[in-house]
């Protein structure tokens, strides 16, 4: 009777362990840093205020040993503000605001971060141009420095950004857990969308597609679709740069796909074909 | 004149280096002083947080690179102050051959597909800021000679 007892008190106990330990309870202070990594690229000059940017962290953050939020976790952020460029080549500003990320545990937990990028000035440029239409040609028309227009900025994809935790918070974790060895898949940028004439060389860009963990990617493009009279083809298409000559009017959207090894992720451009000089696609 | 020199570059380095450790540790005890240090270092280096040693859970103020460079050269400064090692024999061909190492690694990481890592970063700026000490003090001893 007493043996049964104890063998029951020792289950019981054995049990109460194996469920303690599957899930704690530990404070995530506020101030504690979340390094996120930009999951698409961001030009300012397509964007607008309060667009959605994703992000995802790069770094498992851990407290007391534990991770708390996992490395590859979802994290979110929004365009704060945009100031375009301006008129005489000033140069404009935009404002990313880090606003959330997923705990190990699917909570939300509130960041706090801003990163303002400046684009490019093109006051020098504005000015050259006026004080050369001023002398040459008229000083009535010196004044088309005025349409020259400074750039807002863009940062690239994998672009790193520290944020903190805002607010003291309990997050669930599993003592066991262990997230070192996950692979963050690349993140894919197939270049700038493009406006050419058909017959003209297109050179395709992925060089600013990144590994956030720090590995070689391999390239691999090919037409997601193309004008149905179009037999274009790609060269180069195992590289970052390949390029192809539109042998038709109309719309190419090439695919990239970028590969780790492990992991792939995609992004596409879009080629705008117009009529050649010379006839071709016409 | 050389001892003076050797300690302002010294106390520079050793300050830069410092710095770099205490923004981290500062910041995660949440004081406001290493925002403060983490701007101004951003004047010297790129602070890209995942080319940077992680203490205390947050990047040091300095990437990888910079943090060997200026640990090693100051290192190499003490080391100088107090005439513990002295290259004599053609201490510029030994400070080229130390500095290669970062050159080519950041060359090759600029131009190509590849991609450094943080310790190979450490290694060779560790290497660059003993060479880099090394040519400093003979092109000055050397130049003093010439005077």
């Amino acid at each position: 009777m007493i043996r049964k007892g104890l063998f029951i008190i020792m289950v019981c106990c054995l049990f109460n362990q194996i469920l303690l330990a599957e899930t704690t309870m530990v404070r995530l202070s506020a101030g504690k840093p979340v390094l996120l990594a930009l999951k698409e690229r961001i030009d300012a000059a397509e964007k607008q205020e309060g667009d959605l940017i994703k992000l995802m962290v790069i770094r498992p953050v851990k407290v007391d040993g534990m991770i708390v939020i996992n490395k590859g976790a979802d994290a979110f952020g929004r365009i704060a503000e945009i100031k375009k460029g301006k008129s005489w080549g000033r140069k404009g500003e935009f404002t990313i605001r880090v606003d959330s990320v997923m705990a190990v545990d699917d909570t939300e937990l509130h960041l706090n971060a801003t990163q303002t990028k400046e684009g490019k000035s093109h006051v020098g440029g504005a000015t050259a141009l006026a004080a050369t239409t001023g002398i040459l040609l008229c000083p009535l028309i010196a004044p088309t420095g005025f349409l020259i227009k400074g750039e807002a900025g863009e940062l690239p994809v994998g672009y790193e950004i520290k944020a903190y935790v805002d607010d003291d918070i309990d997050v669930k974790v599993d003592p066991s857990a262990q997230a070192e060895d996950i692979n963050l898949p690349p993140l894919a940028d197939a270049g700038d969308n493009q406006a050419v004439k058909a017959g003209n060389l297109v050179k395709l860009d992925g060089r600013r597609s990144t590994d956030p963990d720090g590995g070689q990617i391999s390239y691999m493009w090919a037409f997601e679709s193309r004008p149905s009279d179009s037999s274009a083809r790609l060269s180069d298409s195992e590289t970052a740069t390949p390029s192809f000559v539109p042998d038709a009017i109309g719309t190419y959207i090439i695919k990239m796909t970028v590969s780790d090894g492990k992991d792939e992720s995609s992004s596409t451009c879009t080629i705008e074909a117009g009529m050649s000089d010379n006839g071709i696609g016409g | 004149m050389h001892s003076l020199l050797v300690k302002i570059l010294c106390t520079i380095s050793a300050m830069l280096f410092i710095s770099s450790i205490a923004a981290p540790v500062l910041e995660s005890f949440r004081m406001p002083q290493a925002n403060i240090i983490y701007y101004c270092l951003k004047y010297i280096c790129h602070q890209i947080p995942s080319r940077c040693l992680w203490i205390c859970g947050s990047n040091a103020g300095l990437c990888a690179r910079c943090f060997g460079i200026y640990l090693s050269f100051s290192i190499y400064m003490i080391f100088a102050f107090f005439r513990i090692f002295n290259c004599s024999k053609k201490p510029i061909v030994l400070g080229v051959f130390l500095i290669f190492p970062l050159l080519t690694d950041g060359a090759i990481a600029t131009t190509t597909h590849y991609t450094s890592n943080n310790l190979l970063r450490i290694a060779t700026g560790i290497l660059f800021g003993f060479g880099a000490g090394l040519l400093v003090l003979s092109v000055k001893q050397n130049g003093g000679r010439n005077d």
